[in-house]
C-alpha cells in the first residue's frame, strides 16, 4: 500500500513538473498569444457595447413615448421613469467602461510593441 | 372664380375647411395640451416663463462670450434631470469642445457631422431625432448658420423666413426650439434688449420669447445677469435674474451668495 502510495506520488511528481514545463514553453516568445488577437478581443468587445448603447437609446425613447401615452395612468409613467433613469446611467457606465477598454488595448499594443 | 366654382365652395370639407371657434376648441379637448413641459429649475426664469412648453420657439441672445451657450448648456442638463433629451446642433463650437464642457456628459443627440445653412436638411434631421429617440426639445447655435449670409441680398428677410420655418416646426411638431442669436457689435454696452438681436427684428417678433444674457463683472468673475425680454404666454416683461456659474451651470444668485465686495459695501 505504500509503495502504491509512494509510486502515486511520484506520478504526482512526474506530471507536476511536465505541467510547469509546458507553463514556461507557453509564455516564451515563440509561443506568447498574439496581440493581434488581444486587439481584436478588444475592438469585439467595444463592438458588442456599441450595439449595447445603441439599444438601451432606443428603449430610452420607447419608454418615453409609453409615459407619455400613458401620462395619465396611476403606475405606467413611474414606471417609465424608472427605466429611463436606469437604461440611461447604464448608458453613461457602458461608455466609460469603453474609454477604460480603450486605454487598456493601446496599453497592450504598447507592451506588445 | 365662377359663379359655379363659388357654389360648389359651400359644400367644401377638406381638413382645412372654415369652423367655428367652439367647433376647434372641441377639437383641441380631444388632444393633450402639449407633451413637452420642462422647467429651467432657475427659479427666477421659471417664474418669469412657468416653463417651456412645447410649439415655442426661444431666442438666447447676447453679446459674445457672455454665457449665451453656457445658459443652453445649462438648460440642457437640468432638462436632461427631468428625462427630456434634447437634440443639438452646435454649429459654432466643435463637438468635441462643445462636450468636454459638460462638467458629466448627459445624454443628448446630435447629428455625427454637421450641414450648415441648409434647411432641408435641418427639419430631416430634427423629425429623425424624433422618430428614433422620441427628442422634442432643441437647440440651435447659432442662428446665422442656418443662414448663408454671403448669398442673400436681403439678410433681414431670409432670417425672418428662417425663424418663421422654426416656429412653423415647432408648432407643428410640437416641439421645443431654443435658438442662440448673436446681438449687433455697436450694441453691446449698456442695457441690452431683443432691439440689440443682430440682423432682423423678425427674431423678436416671431419668438416666444427672448432671453438676453450678460456677463456684470462688476458683480464678481462668474456672474451674468439674464432677463427675460418678454414671454407671449405669461405676458412677462424685462425680468431679470442674476447667475452665477457653479461647477460649469449656471444657478441663481441669491441674496445669500452675495459677493465679498457686496458685503464689504454694506458694512
Amino acid at each position: 500500500m505504500v509503495a502504491v502510495l509512494n509510486q502515486f506520488n511520484t506520478d504526482d511528481e512526474i506530471k507536476k513538473a511536465e505541467y510547469d514545463r509546458r507553463c514556461e514553453d507557453e509564455l516564451t516568445d515563440d509561443n506568447k498569444p498574439s496581440c493581434d488577437i488581444i486587439a481584436e478581443t478588444y475592438e469585439a468587445i467595444e463592438a458588442d457595447n456599441l450595439d449595447t448603447i445603441r439599444f438601451l437609446q432606443t428603449d430610452v425613447a420607447l419608454w418615453q413615448r409609453i409615459k407619455e401615452q400613458f401620462a395619465d395612468h396611476p403606475t405606467i409613467p413611474q414606471y417609465a421613469r424608472f427605466f429611463i433613469d436606469y437604461e440611461s446611467h447604464e448608458i453613461n457606465e457602458i461608455r466609460r467602461q469603453i474609454e477604460i477598454d480603450r486605454e487598456t488595448a493601446s496599453e497592450f499594443k504598447r507592451i506588445c510593441g | 372664380m365662377t359663379e359655379k366654382q363659388r357654389a360648389n365652395l359651400n359644400e367644401y370639407a377638406g381638413e382645412d375647411q372654415i369652423i367655428s371657434s367652439h367647433e376647434m376648441a372641441l377639437s383641441f379637448s380631444k388632444m393633450k395640451d402639449t407633451r413637452v413641459n420642462v422647467m429651467s429649475r432657475i427659479p427666477g426664469i421659471d417664474r418669469a416663463c412657468e416653463g417651456f412648453r412645447g410649439g415655442e420657439l426661444i431666442t438666447i441672445s447676447g453679446p459674445t462670450k457672455n454665457g449665451k451657450t453656457l445658459l443652453a448648456q445649462t438648460l440642457t442638463v437640468n432638462f436632461v434631470e427631468q428625462q427630456n433629451f434634447p437634440l443639438w446642433f452646435s454649429f459654432e463650437v466643435p463637438a468635441r469642445q462643445f462636450l468636454s464642457q459638460f462638467p458629466n456628459l448627459p445624454l443628448i443627440y446630435m447629428p455625427a457631422k454637421l450641414k450648415p445653412r441648409a434647411m432641408e436638411w435641418f427639419d430631416d434631421r430634427v423629425y429623425e431625432s424624433f422618430e428614433k429617440f422620441n427628442t422634442r426639445i432643441i437647440f440651435v447655435d447659432h442662428l446665422h448658420y442656418l443662414v448663408d449670409l454671403a448669398r442673400q441680398k436681403q439678410v433681414s428677410l431670409e432670417i425672418g423666413t428662417i425663424i418663421r420655418r422654426l416656429k412653423t416646426l415647432a408648432v407643428n411638431g410640437d416641439f421645443l426650439i431654443f435658438l442662440l442669436c448673436h446681438t449687433t457689435k455697436g450694441k453691446q454696452d449698456g442695457v441690452l434688449s431683443y432691439e440689440s438681436i443682430r440682423d432682423s427684428s423678425f427674431i423678436s417678433q416671431e419668438s416666444d420669447s427672448v432671453i438676453m444674457i450678460k456677463r456684470t463683472p462688476e458683480e464678481g468673475e462668474l456672474t451674468a445677469r439674464a432677463r427675460i425680454e418678454f414671454h407671449r404666454r405669461t405676458g412677462v416683461m424685462e425680468r431679470k435674474v442674476n447667475l452665477i456659474k457653479i461647477d460649469g451651470r449656471l444657478m441663481e444668485l441669491r441674496a445669500s451668495q452675495q459677493t465679498t465686495r457686496e458685503r464689504a459695501d454694506l458694512a
